[in-house]
């Protein structure tokens, strides 16, 4: 049995009951010139976003859904009551090891930075994912966008002409705007599903371009008419979506049929070929691509899920990181890979680990990135963590840094009310950053 | 045959969560392997069943082991691949010899020739090994298996092994040759579900006249929280062909963890499902599509393992802990953090059944 650490002291750097904009932040935040003053829905200051955009750095976000679990992963607790039954694995990092089901990883160790002392607060998925994605901000009685829409509309599109969020995942693709909360549709994701690009993204060839320019004229005759008694942003969105599709068809080898190499390379699985996919649309230049991968929620028969989920996760993540590496992308792409929670170090009747966000594990790499930095601790079975705990506040605070945007000054102007990107009351974990 | 009802008399448990609790030859002691790293016994020759001083130096879950057919002799396998000898009798026992390595990772199932003179092991590495009983050295290594082998079992008449595995895939192995001789279907216990492979093969027995190959395990429905209809398959060993499959619950039910052949003849199999879920049934094996089982205990929390006493009576069914799932922290009055234990149901007919 183990000790329950007082909830007062879990979160130390956001231990606030209530969470409260104040005015002296209001104030100071207009004092650093980094507030616009234009009043548009979800925008920056234009020299801020300008800079960010020169930057040209890039995110590949591994979204794990359900919950991946750390004692079957980066935090393995061999031969403890809740170790479970696999063996831990030396790793490229002198005394640190993982789970005997990521021997890839455990080879390219000294690339990464771990925090295992990750603590946030919901359990279920049905808050839990949100508000992971949306950094756990305070309630201002707005929809804080997800990482990738933040990153979308903080650093803009690049110079790709590709939409800036891009989401490569198993199941329908689509636009996906629910993702922008504030900022409105235009960040939303553009959704790659099951490798596929967007139905019709080619022109038909019975259609010439005089008749697809007349088309167009057409088009934006309509949009005209429909944006006049509408809100800039539903206007904004749709023009946005029609130019995506327009970029994306001159676009049409990132569908291609993959090199066999990297198939073999990534795994011929779903996450083996969104993960390839990921990698094109980085190198192609979208700013923020988010793969996912479904089914991780084991409150059955966990470890025999994660005696396959595991290495396919591991071939995939290993080929990436070794790709963006060999290709010198590391300087300019933060890759992260993490789930909404961890599971459960107690084994239920179904041989099942349940939801477990008290205690787990994120891993990243690439810019602004300390690389071989595993920091942060859990006690030996694997029940509390016994470092400082960070939250999911303090990430996104440090990959904000990482590329480059000052979390603790910059701040997202909706309709004219200033709005932190990150909880205030968090902040960057310096020992991650490089 | 009709009017079977079992009550339960004792429900031993420990500290740790436990495997496949079976009882010695004499029937005095039931052993089980534990979740971390040793096996645990409980004396049951008084009203009170009294565990004993745990042994073996394992690691990880000891979910394999077998005891010989005549001696006081238990062979062990662990989750990180080492296998050990023991005289389960003894007050402390010792290792009578230890193998670090005999497989690569977790060793899922032993089983002992009809002698005793050598057992099979299976495990995570696909491997089907034969080893040397009274010391250890290996005599055999089986390769074909393309996935995690959960099963070994050994014919009653003529020492054939067979193995199973997560794909479903059943194999006779032609010990000669060192190959599979036949292949027996039941591959629809897998389902490959997004990036999981669930199911498999959980459990196998013979018929008692050997004549018949059972499998069991699930008809997947999804991986993740698994859920699907536990089933059992019935292969005539003669042909290979498959001569029923039953149905053993609904979806929530899942897997069929164990199965066992009754002395008095009726097939036993227990069930384990979502959390919670878990059944004990007898059904009529010369009857398998009969509706009713002939006993059925359904409030019981994730049945995973039975065995019958040698007494014919008494029935030993490894469960677990109700109420033992839930999300986030679930600590005692002082702030601990609360475990799961596996009770064994002990469980005796309301008159003997000789």
């Amino acid at each position: 049995m183990t000790q329950s650490p007082n909830n007062s002291e879990r979160h130390p750097l956001c231990n606030t009951a209530e969470h409260v904009f104040t005015r002296r932040q209001l104030l100071g935040g207009s004092t650093t010139g980094l507030i616009g003053l234009g009043g548009l829905g979800g925008l920056v200051n234009p020299l801020f976003a300008k800079e960010m955009k020169s930057k040209e750095k890039q995110v590949l976000f591994i979204w794990i859904d359900g919950g991946m679990s750390q004692l079957e992963s980066w935090d393995p607790k061999p031969n403890t009551q809740f170790g479970g039954p696999f063996r831990s694995i030396p790793t490229t990092i002198p005394g640190i090891h993982v789970s005997e089901l990521m021997p890839k990883t455990s080879q390219i160790m000294h690339k990464l930075a771990v925090d295992r002392g990750v603590s946030t607060f919901d359990n279920s998925h049905s808050a839990g994912v949100p508000r992971i994605n949306r950094g756990d901000p305070k309630d201002r009685g707005v929809i804080y966008p997800y990482f990738g829409s933040a990153v979308a509309n903080l650093m803009g599109p690049g110079n790709s002409g590709l939409p800036p969020y891009v989401w490569v995942k198993p199941g329908s693709g689509g636009f996906k705007y629910q993702d922008a909360g504030f900022l409105g549709p235009k960040f939303g994701a553009l959704a790659i599903g099951e490798g596929e690009p967007p139905p019709n993204i080619l022109l038909p060839e019975t259609l010439s371009s005089t008749n697809n320019a007349d088309r167009n004229s057409l088009r934006e005759f309509a949009n005209q008419q429909y944006s006049q008694k509408r809100p800039p942003k539903f206007s904004e969105a749709q023009n946005f979506v029609y130019d995506t599709a327009q970029a994306l068809m001159q676009k049409r080898s990132l569908f291609d049929n993959p090199d066999p190499k990297d198939v073999a390379r990534y795994g011929d699985t779903p996450l083996g070929r969104d993960m390839l996919i990921g990698r094109k649309m980085i190198e192609a230049g979208v700013r923020f691509v988010k793969v996912n991968s479904y089914g991780w929620d084991t409150h059955g028969d966990n470890f025999n899920a994660h005696a396959s989920l595991m290495p396919r996760f591991d071939q995939a993540f290993t080929a990436v990181v070794e790709d963006l590496d060999e290709r010198g992308m590391l300087d300019h792409v933060l890759v992260i890979a993490m789930s909404e929670f961890g599971r459960t170090p107690r084994i239920n009747g179904h041989i099942g680990r349940d939801h477990w966000p008290e205690a787990w594990s994120i891993a990243m790499t690439g810019t602004g990135i300390k690389q071989g930095a595993i920091i942060g601790s859990t006690n030996d079975d694997g029940t509390w963590v016994t470092s400082e705990p960070h939250d999911i506040g303090h990430f996104f605070h440090t990959w904000f840094n990482a590329l480059g945007i000052d979390s603790e000054h910059t701040e997202y102007i909706n309709d004219g009310q200033p709005l932190p990107i990150a909880d205030e009351e968090c902040s960057p974990i310096r020992e991650l950053l490089s | 045959m009709n009017n079977i009802q079992y009550k339960a008399v004792a429900a031993p448990s420990t500290d740790r969560q436990l495997f496949n609790a079976k009882f010695s030859h004499d029937g005095k002691l039931l052993i089980a392997g534990s979740y971390q790293g040793d096996l645990r016994r409980f004396e049951l020759t008084e009203a009170e069943p009294t565990e004993l001083t745990p042994f073996g130096n394992h690691h990880g879950w000891v979910q394999a082991f077998a005891l010989h057919p005549t001696e006081n002799l238990l062979i062990s396998g662990d989750s990180w691949g080492k296998l050990q000898a023991h005289d389960y009798t003894q007050e402390n026992p010792m290792p009578l010899w230890s193998l670090e390595d005999a497989h690569d990772g977790w060793i899922r199932s032993v089983a002992f020739s009809n002698t005793g003179e050598w057992f099979a092991t299976c495990g995570m590495d696909q491997i089907v090994r034969i080893f040397q009983t009274k010391n250890g050295k290996l005599r055999h290594e089986l390769k074909g298996h393309n996935a995690d082998v959960y099963h070994v079992l050994i014919h009653p008449h003529d020492d054939s092994i067979v193995s199973a595995d997560a794909l479903g895939n059943v194999i006779h192995w032609d010990m000669k040759k060192n190959r599979p001789k036949r292949q027996f279907d039941a591959s629809e216990t897998f389902l490959a579900h997004r990036l999981q492979d669930v199911g498999g093969v959980q459990c196998m027995t013979w018929s008692p006249d050997g004549t018949t190959l059972l499998a069991g395990g699930t008809r997947p429905k999804n991986g993740a929280t698994v859920q699907g209809i536990p089933i059992l398959i019935g292969f005539s060993w003669e042909t290979t062909e498959r001569v029923f499959l039953k149905e053993l619950g609904a979806t929530s039910d899942c897997y069929c963890e164990d199965v066992a052949y009754h002395p008095r003849g009726f097939l036993m199999a227990v069930t384990s499902g979502t959390p919670g879920t878990g059944k004990i049934q007898f059904l009529d094996s010369q009857n398998l599509d009969t509706a009713e089982p002939l006993f059925l205990l359904s409030n019981l929390s994730n049945c995973h393992s039975l065995d019958v006493h040698p007494d014919g009576d008494m029935i030993a069914v490894t469960t677990t802990v109700r109420g033992s799932n839930g999300n986030g922290r679930k600590v005692d009055a002082d702030g601990n953090y609360i475990g799961n234990t596996s009770p064994i149901q002990l469980l005796t007919p309301d008159s003997p059944m000789k």
